[in-house]
C-alpha cells in the first residue's frame, strides 16, 4: 500500500516535472529540451530502429526527429500524454524519411526491394539486449519493408490498421494482409530458430 | 520436425520488446547543432523581412531625386528676367532655413548615434551600409540643387523627407546591430 503510494507520488513527481520541461522548451530553453532529449531518445531510436532496420539511418532519422521537435514543439497541447504525441512525430518523420529515400519509380510502382526473406546477417543487427529478444529484433528487421512497417505501428505502436492505412497510403486490407504476411513470416523465423538453435517457446 | 511457433507466443514476445535501446553514438551534439542553425536562419530571415521596406522609401527617393535633376527646369532658365530685390531677399531667408534644418538634421542624428553609443557603422553588412549611403547621397543631392533653387518648396519638402528617412532608417538598424553584436565604440 505504501509503496503503492510511492510509485504514485514519483509518476507524479516526473510528469511535473516533464510538463515544466515541456513549457520552458515552448518558450525556446535549449536546457530544458535537453532533458526531454535525455528522457525520451532511447524510445524515439527504438522505433526509428524496428522502422528502418538500419542502425545508421536510425540514428540519423533521431536527431532528425529531435529537430523537428524542436520546431513544431509549440504545437504540442496536451491533448494527449506527451510520448504518445512524440511516437506520432518519430512515425512521420520515419516515413517522410523513407519516402525520400525511394526515387520515382518506387514510390510510383511501390516496389519492394526487399522481397526476400531471410534470416538475419549477425554483423548488420547489433542490439544489447537480452538473446531471445534479440532474436525477435532481428527477425522484425528481415521482414519486407511494408510488412515490418506494418507490424511494427500494429503489433508494437498500437495502432489501428486505418490509421496505418493513412499514413503509409495503402489500403486498410492492404495494411491487414500486409500485417498477416508478417505475422506468418515471424512465427516461421522463430520456428525455425528454435530447432537452429534451441529457442524455447 | 519444425517446432510451430504460436500466435500468443508471438504476442507474447512482442510485448517482452524492450521499449528503449541505446544509439552507438551521442546524438545530442549534432541535434544541438542543428537547432542553433535553424534558429539563426529563422533570426535572419525576420531581419530580411523588415529591411525591404527602408529599400524600397531609398529607391524611391534615389528614383525621384534622378527625375528631378534631369527633368526639372532651373529657376534662371524660366524667369531670367523676374529676379528682383525681393526674390533676392526670399532666397536669402531660404538660405537660412535650408541651413536651420541641415543644422538640425546633424543634432538629431548626433544625438541618436551617442544615446545608441556610437556604433561602429563599418560593421554593419555591406547592403545596409549602402542604404544608409544611398539615403546620404540623396540627401546631398538635394542640398545642391537647393542652393541653385533656393526658393522651391517642392525641394524643401523633399530635402525634410530624406532626412527623415535616413533618421528613421538609423532608428530600424539599431536593434539588429545590437542583436549581431556589432562593435560599438566608447564614448
Amino acid at each position: 500500500m505504501n509503496n503503492a503510494k510511492v510509485i504514485d507520488a514519483n509518476k507524479l513527481f516526473v510528469s511535473a516535472q516533464e510538463q515544466e520541461w515541456i513549457t520552458q522548451a515552448q518558450q525556446g530553453s535549449q536546457i530544458a529540451f535537453h532533458q526531454l532529449y535525455q528522457r525520451h531518445h532511447r524510445q524515439v531510436y527504438a522505433l526509428c530502429w524496428r522502422m528502418l532496420a538500419d542502425k545508421d539511418s536510425a540514428e540519423d532519422v533521431c536527431q532528425e526527429v529531435f529537430v523537428v521537435l524542436w520546431q513544431k514543439i509549440t504545437n504540442f497541447r496536451g491533448e494527449s500524454k506527451f510520448s504518445t504525441w512524440l511516437h506520432s512525430v518519430t512515425s512521420n518523420v520515419v516515413l517522410s524519411h523513407i519516402r525520400k529515400q525511394k526515387n520515382w519509380f518506387q514510390r510510383v510502382f511501390s516496389i519492394e526491394e526487399q522481397t526476400n526473406y531471410s534470416l538475419p546477417d549477425e554483423a548488420a543487427v547489433e542490439l544489447d539486449d537480452s538473446s531471445e529478444l534479440e532474436v525477435l529484433d532481428k527477425h522484425i528487421a528481415q521482414l519486407p519493408e511494408r510488412a515490418r512497417l506494418v507490424f511494427v505501428l500494429f503489433a508494437v505502436e498500437g495502432y489501428r490498421h486505418e490509421e496505418i492505412a493513412t499514413m503509409l497510403s495503402m489500403a486498410v486490407g492492404s495494411s491487414k494482409s500486409q500485417y498477416h504476411r508478417a505475422r506468418t513470416l515471424l512465427k516461421q523465423a522463430m520456428s525455425e530458430a528454435a530447432v537452429v538453435g534451441g529457442y524455447d517457446e | 520436425m519444425n517446432k510451430q511457433v504460436s500466435d500468443q507466443t508471438l504476442a507474447s514476445e512482442v510485448r517482452k520488446l524492450p521499449k528503449d535501446m541505446q544509439p552507438q553514438r551521442d546524438l545530442w551534439p549534432g541535434i544541438e547543432r542543428a537547432i542553433q542553425h535553424k534558429n539563426q536562419r529563422v533570426q535572419h530571415t525576420d531581419k530580411q523581412q523588415s529591411l525591404p521596406p527602408m529599400a524600397w522609401a531609398a529607391s524611391i527617393i534615389a528614383a525621384v531625386l534622378v527625375a528631378w535633376i534631369s527633368f526639372a527646369p532651373t529657376s534662371t532658365n524660366i524667369t531670367p528676367d523676374l529676379v528682383s530685390n525681393h526674390s533676392e531677399q526670399a532666397a536669402l531667408n531660404s538660405d537660412v532655413l535650408v541651413k536651420a534644418m541641415q543644422t538640425n538634421f546633424q543634432q538629431q542624428k548626433q544625438a541618436m548615434l551617442v544615446s545608441y553609443g556610437k556604433p561602429d557603422m563599418s560593421n554593419l553588412p555591406v547592403t545596409m551600409q549602402n542604404q544608409l549611403e544611398e539615403l546620404a547621397q540623396a540627401r546631398k543631392t538635394i542640398e545642391k540643387a537647393l542652393k541653385a533653387d533656393a526658393n522651391n518648396v517642392d525641394l524643401l519638402n523633399l530635402l525634410r523627407f530624406t532626412q527623415q528617412q535616413e533618421l528613421n532608417l538609423l532608428q530600424q538598424l539599431y536593434p539588429y546591430m545590437n542583436n549581431n553584436n556589432v562593435h560599438w565604440q566608447s564614448i
